[in-house]
């Protein structure tokens, strides 16, 4: 044989051996033990939103008449540089001249448009502010073109938009009785509806199709693009040198507006501010954007006091919690296994609806890709379920195929059931503590239940039913018998997995 | 007399390489023993024989960091040793026979289709939920699914080859055309899906023993003694094929019906495997090339050899990525591995073998 | 020999001849046909007549105003329509003719041009841009991450063939063990990804002429027609060299450079082919295959034959994948492999003559 591979043999026979020894020998690491409560990921309460236009000079939720007397008496004082949003027509100077622009934009109508700049906000792990970015974008608007994922459609229902809606990009049906309104969306390109006026543009939610889109420009009149803040896959894809569909440079080419909101935000200042941005843009009324505000912060601020003043050592303990939203398990008559789950990141959306119901996140020195917004895999035993001590799983799923609002469907449905099944090693399932939650709901009633589901003895089911009576009868427009019906979380037990 | 002296000297060479197959069964099971205590939790090596005694006695576990550790070991690791052993020198074998059959080094298990065929069944199960065997369950439908798919392009083969006479590159291109439709409806299929699926698709495609159950071992044993024993009843007649079709005929062995045979039997053999651990794709192509290095051409010992070093390769990815990296399937960590050897013993190589 | 037969034998040969010029002519009529069919495809709704006004307007130079309907006309077909046709008309060119010499070179019919693991490079370098979030030079619009790392594996085995004792087989082993390797390189990074990630990633790999402007037009116009011109000059070594190794030596060619020169342009020409198509499969195995049944093996024929019919039948493929599915959703190598498959096993079948 020949020398050089008899070494070569013999260099990789010996780093095989030390590998081998070094796991022989290796100690069985020590258990991550959150000895300390740590209730910082709350959810804010004390909410102070801003609608981020050029014009908003008091830097609240509307463009009125107090935004044209602040600045009157800002430019007396000469204190008027130091306001963020005063240069409503953006040409660098702060004069009178914004003073006019302010009461434009407040006579704005289909006859008189105007164009307003806003900043426009990108999320890619964590948010970022692109100041350069200052977007413009003429109201009113008549026609718009989005992505029609649940989380927009919901942000849409609470303000009443639906017929402004003229070409979506979409992947999967929404549900029927959260949004029955939308159904109409979701038609095929090819064999439409008679007298439907919405088509599809794009194949999945990130993705439009430059033809199809720049003939609803042309037939209907669409003027803005209004999707979700994702910048690494919303409106390009993960990399620039291969974008996927249209981008936002080329959208902006062909006409378009473009504006960025984060519907599942769990920072409610961001989401008043958008929801207050697109009253504004479609020329809505705000005052249920002040209305939610208010209903929001009373919500969090009764679940943060209860929270900190009883989660602590000697009282309920603190529960450490990991959130899903991308699992599925199937098994075959033999045994054969095939398991698929995503523990989502501590900055993913969905985390934080956990943490901000009281959960303890614990895998901190895990390594996560960084400025990764959403998950990262995990199969076979024993991945990291030994040296992380996590209690309870939440698994955040949209319903697919049945709806929420359907308490025997709900239960009958192998989703719930496949969803558990998937985390089926785990210790929360071996101490029964799996969890499913709907993700069509509105984010703030998403904590609203995950409070439930990690303290019971804290929040009750009733108390959450009660909660999302409200809600739901005074932002959704459903009433409170549809809620009854419903099912919103479930448990092992309802799946007939308790141990 | 010389003739007898030239008769001892070929008894003698024949004899040579033998040890260099009882090292490698060797190592094999080295490493099967090594790997029954390898996974993300660290599990002591000697703990892992307690457990397997403990659970032959039929002690059951109390608490949750017992019952997971049992688990482990008696329900995943030695599955899983035992079906990379069987899978890898399936693919072994199927691919030292057909690069000799059809005399050519790209040859391998997949090339005839066999992989798009069973991804297909796959597909068509998880994303349309059809099996072609209804009420079956859904793993089940899986499974079943891909195994009759995956015999598909060698039943084209089989059947074009009645009509007309198949020279054996023939044979390669028609696999690789029906591969293409096959690819062609997978890659519509899977475009249209949501990211989920794509993503378990994908999981499937690359390959990995960790799905293994003992449920599953039976019927990959069953392949791996199939496989083993048919081949190695016609390996004469394999050997002569190799050498060029003409020859074969004047030696009164009919090559296109041994090839077609060969055929079906290595697909038969892979199919089954392909439908457990999806398509794992370096060992049926390269562990005959390194076999042949070491064991030469015959297949008296390259059957056995390759089979050796297949289940040899898998079974060290297997465990490799065990103790390191627990999220890979095998297939990247073979192709890591094994490709800097298989190229260094390329350009070592002093005879041309091919 | 007579002066008849010899007439004889000469008018059968340029019979011979003819009917390959004829197959090549015949190509490039339907791809004509094609282009003008193709421009009218689309998700967009437009009429034959307006088509032709837009294209003729913008050469005259009538500059439509900005937002009418006339502009957006523009837009679609000279930036969307166009672009996409020349664009499958430059890869089918570049990806037959990479094929056909390919098998030439390796005498290998299995050998495409994938087989150096070029498209496995590719696959890892807009696996890095995507996973990782790198992008080498992304206002020059070119999708350099993929472009470079396809060459990777070509070099490795262009600077290693001089110690493999210029065995063809083994240029191919090392090429399939380097296409592995990578593979497992990219797995690597897509397993640790999120199921978005992989699924936009395995929406380039699959393979669509979507993603297309002028300027990156013009890269792969000077690549492919350089390419295809001096693999052309080259055509007639490449027959000697089917005699064999020796045989060509001693007809006093250079087999080894001949071989790493053909190489590294097929190289260059795929490279810059995948790094903006994907990975498109079906092209360079098997059309080769389907003009050496109608046309023979004959190198000099071989490859413009292989351009033609490369063009023509993959500006189909695009077309058939844009009229089934304005959203794009019928990727471009499915069509190829339905279409072509079942094309290749008929016209295999009928075939009397054995090519290998």
């Amino acid at each position: 044989m020949d020398k050089k591979v008899t070494i070569a043999i013999v260099a990789i026979v010996a780093v095989f051996a030390v590998i081998v020894c070094a796991s022989v020998l290796m100690q069985e690491s020590p258990k991550y033990d959150p000895k300390d409560v740590d209730l910082s990921n709350l959810a804010n309460a004390d909410l102070k939103p801003c609608l981020e236009v050029y014009g908003n000079v008091n830097e609240d939720l509307v463009i009125d008449n107090e935004d044209v007397k602040a600045l009157e008496a800002a430019l007396k004082d000469g204190t008027a540089s130091k306001l963020k949003y005063a240069d409503a027509n953006f040409d660098g100077k702060v004069d009178s001249n914004d003073v006019e622009y302010i009461k434009k934009i407040m006579n704005a109508s289909f006859d008189n448009p105007v164009e307003i700049k806003h900043i426009q906000r990108y999320s890619d792990g964590d948010y970022y502010v692109d100041e350069s970015k200052g977007r413009s974008t003429t109201i009113p608007v008549k026609a718009i073109a989005t992505t029609a994922s649940a989380n927009m459609l919901t942000l849409y229902k609470h303000l009443g938009i639906c017929d402004e809606i003229k070409a979506v990009a979409w992947y999967s049906k929404v549900d029927q009785t959260l949004l029955s309104e939308y159904q109409k969306f979701f038609v095929d390109s090819k064999f439409d509806i008679e007298g439907s006026p919405i088509y599809r543009v794009g194949g999945s939610a990130g993705y439009f199709s430059e033809e199809m889109l720049t003939k609803h420009i042309v037939n209907d009149g669409i003027t803005t693009l209004i999707t979700a803040d994702n910048a690494s896959s919303y409106l390009c894809g993960p990399s620039k040198s291969y974008p996927y569909g249209i981008t936002e440079d080329r959208a902006y080419e062909l006409g378009l507006d473009v504006i960025r909101i984060a519907p599942a935000a769990t920072e409610f200042d961001n989401f008043l501010s958008d929801l207050a941005l697109i009253a504004l843009v479609t020329g809505k009324d705000l005052s249920t954007v002040k209305e939610l505000q208010s209903w929001i912060s009373s919500t969090i601020s009764e679940i943060n006091d209860k929270l900190t003043s009883k989660v602590g050592k000697g009282y309920v303990a603190q529960k450490s919690v990991a959130v899903s939203s991308s699992n599925s398990y199937v098994k075959s008559s033999d045994g054969t296994v095939e398991t698929s789950n995503y523990i989502s990141s501590f900055i993913s959306d969905y985390t934080k609806v956990a943490l901000g119901a009281g959960g303890k996140w614990v895998m901190q020195d895990y390594p996560w890709k960084e400025g990764s917004s959403s998950s990262s895999k995990y199969t076979d035993l024993g991945k990291w379920l030994d040296p992380y001590n996590i209690e309870t799983i939440i698994a955040i799923k949209t319903a697919s195929g049945f709806s929420y609002y359907d308490k025997e469907a709900t239960l009958e449905s192998k989703v719930p059931w496949s969803c558990m099944m998937a985390f089926s090693d785990s210790e929360a399932f071996y101490n029964n503590s799996v969890y499913v939650l709907s993700g069509d709901l509105p984010v703030v009633l998403r904590i609203v239940y995950a409070a439930t589901i990690l303290y019971p003895d804290l929040f009750s089911d009733s108390w959450a039913e009660k909660k999302h009576i409200s809600y739901a009868e005074e932002f959704l427009g459903m009433d409170s018998s549809t809620i009854k019906n419903g099912k919103f979380y479930v448990t092992m037990e309802d799946m007939g997995l308790k141990n | 007399m010389k003739i007898d002296d030239k008769i001892e000297a070929y008894k003698k060479k024949n004899n040579e390489p033998k040890p260099f197959i009882g090292v490698a069964i060797l190592a094999t099971i080295l490493v099967f023993i090594l790997s029954l205590s390898a996974s993300e939790i660290n599990i002591g090596f000697f703990e892992a024989f307690r457990i397997i005694y403990d659970h032959i006695l039929g002690i059951e576990p109390t608490n949750y960091h017992d019952m997971i550790r049992d688990r482990i070991i008696v329900e995943q690791n030695i599955p899983r040793a035992l079906g990379a052993i069987c899978a890898g020198s399936v693919l072994a074998i199927g691919g030292a026979v057909l690069q000799n059959l059809i005399r050519n080094p790209l040859a391998d298990p997949y090339t005839l289709g066999i992989s798009s065929g069973a991804l297909f069944g796959m597909v068509v199960a998880i994303v349309l939920g059809v099996s072609i065997i209804p009420f079956l369950d859904q793993m089940d439908g899986r499974i079943v699914n891909a195994f009759l798919f995956a015999l598909i392009p060698t039943a084209i083969i089989v059947f074009l080859s009645t009509f007309k006479k198949v020279s054996p590159t023939m044979m390669i291109l028609i696999g690789i055309a029906v591969m293409y439709i096959f690819n062609a409806f997978n890659t519509i299929i899977r475009y249209t899906t949501d990211d989920e699926t794509i993503s378990q698709i994908y999981q499937w495609t690359i390959g990995s023993v960790s799905g293994l159950s003992w449920g599953s071992i039976p019927k990959l044993t069953f392949a791996l003694i199939m496989i083993y024993v048919s081949m190695y009843l016609i390996r004469n007649e394999i050997d002569i094929v190799a050498q060029g079709d003409h020859n074969a005929i004047t030696l009164g062995i009919n090559p296109n019906r041994l090839r077609i045979i060969a055929l079906v039997i290595v697909s038969l053999a892979t199919a089954i495997i392909v439908c457990y651990t999806g398509t794992i794709g370096f060992v049926g192509l390269v562990a005959p090339h390194i076999a042949r290095r070491y064991f030469g051409s015959k297949c008296r010992l390259l059957i056995p050899g390759s089979a050796a070093i297949g289940a040899l390769m898998v079974l060290i990815s297997d465990y490799l990525i065990r103790i390191i990296a627990p999220n890979l399937p095998v297939g990247v960590v073979l192709a890591l591995v094994c490709s800097p050897i298989f190229i260094v013993i390329l350009v070592r190589m002093k005879k041309n073998v091919w | 020999m007579d002066d008849e037969k010899f007439e004889r034998m000469k008018a059968e040969y340029n019979s011979h001849v003819i009917r390959k010029i004829g197959f090549i002519i015949l190509c490039i009529a339907f791809m004509v046909v094609m282009i003008a069919v193709s421009v009218n495809i689309g998700g967009y709704d437009l009429s034959f007549i307006e088509v032709y006004n837009t294209i003729i307007n913008h050469i005259i130079g009538v500059v439509p105003e900005e937002y009418s309907k006339e502009w957006y006309d523009y837009q679609i077909v000279w930036n969307n329509r166009l672009p996409r046709i020349l664009f499958a008309i430059l890869s089918g060119v570049g990806l037959a003719v990479s094929g056909a010499t390919m098998q030439s070179v390796m005498k290998n019919p299995l050998a495409e041009p994938y087989t150096t693991g070029v498209s496995a490079g590719a696959c890892f370098g807009v696996a890095i841009s995507m996973v990782i979030g790198v992008s080498i030079l992304p206002s020059l619009n070119m999708g350099l991450e993929a472009f470079i790392l396809a060459l990777i594996p070509v070099c490795i085995i262009i600077i290693m063939s001089p110690k493999l004792n210029n065995s063809v087989a083994t240029i191919i082993l090392i090429g399939t063990a380097l296409t592995y390797m990578f593979n497992a390189f990219s797995t690597l990074l897509l397993v640790t990804t999120d199921s978005e990630t992989l699924a936009a990633i395995y929406k380039w790999q699959v393979g669509s002429f979507t993603n297309i402007s002028w300027d990156r037009l013009t890269t792969i116009a000077i690549f492919v027609i350089i390419g295809t011109i001096v693999i052309e000059f080259l055509s007639h070594k490449l027959n000697i060299m089917t005699l064999g190794d020796n045989a060509a030596q001693s007809l006093g060619i250079n087999v080894r450079r001949i071989r790493i020169l053909c190489l590294l342009v097929m190289a260059l020409m795929v490279a810059c082919i995948v790094s903006y198509a994907g990975i498109i499969g079906f092209v360079g195995l098997i059309c080769p295959h389907i003009i050496r049944l109608i046309i023979g093996s004959d190198n000099r024929f071989l490859i413009p034959a292989a351009s033609a019919f490369g063009a023509a039948f993959l500006l189909f493929a695009d077309s058939c994948a844009k009229w089934l599915s304005s959203l794009d959703m019928v990727p471009v190598g499915a069509i190829c492999g339905l279409i072509g498959a079942p094309l290749f096993l008929f016209i295999l079948m009928r075939n009397r003559r054995e090519i290998w």
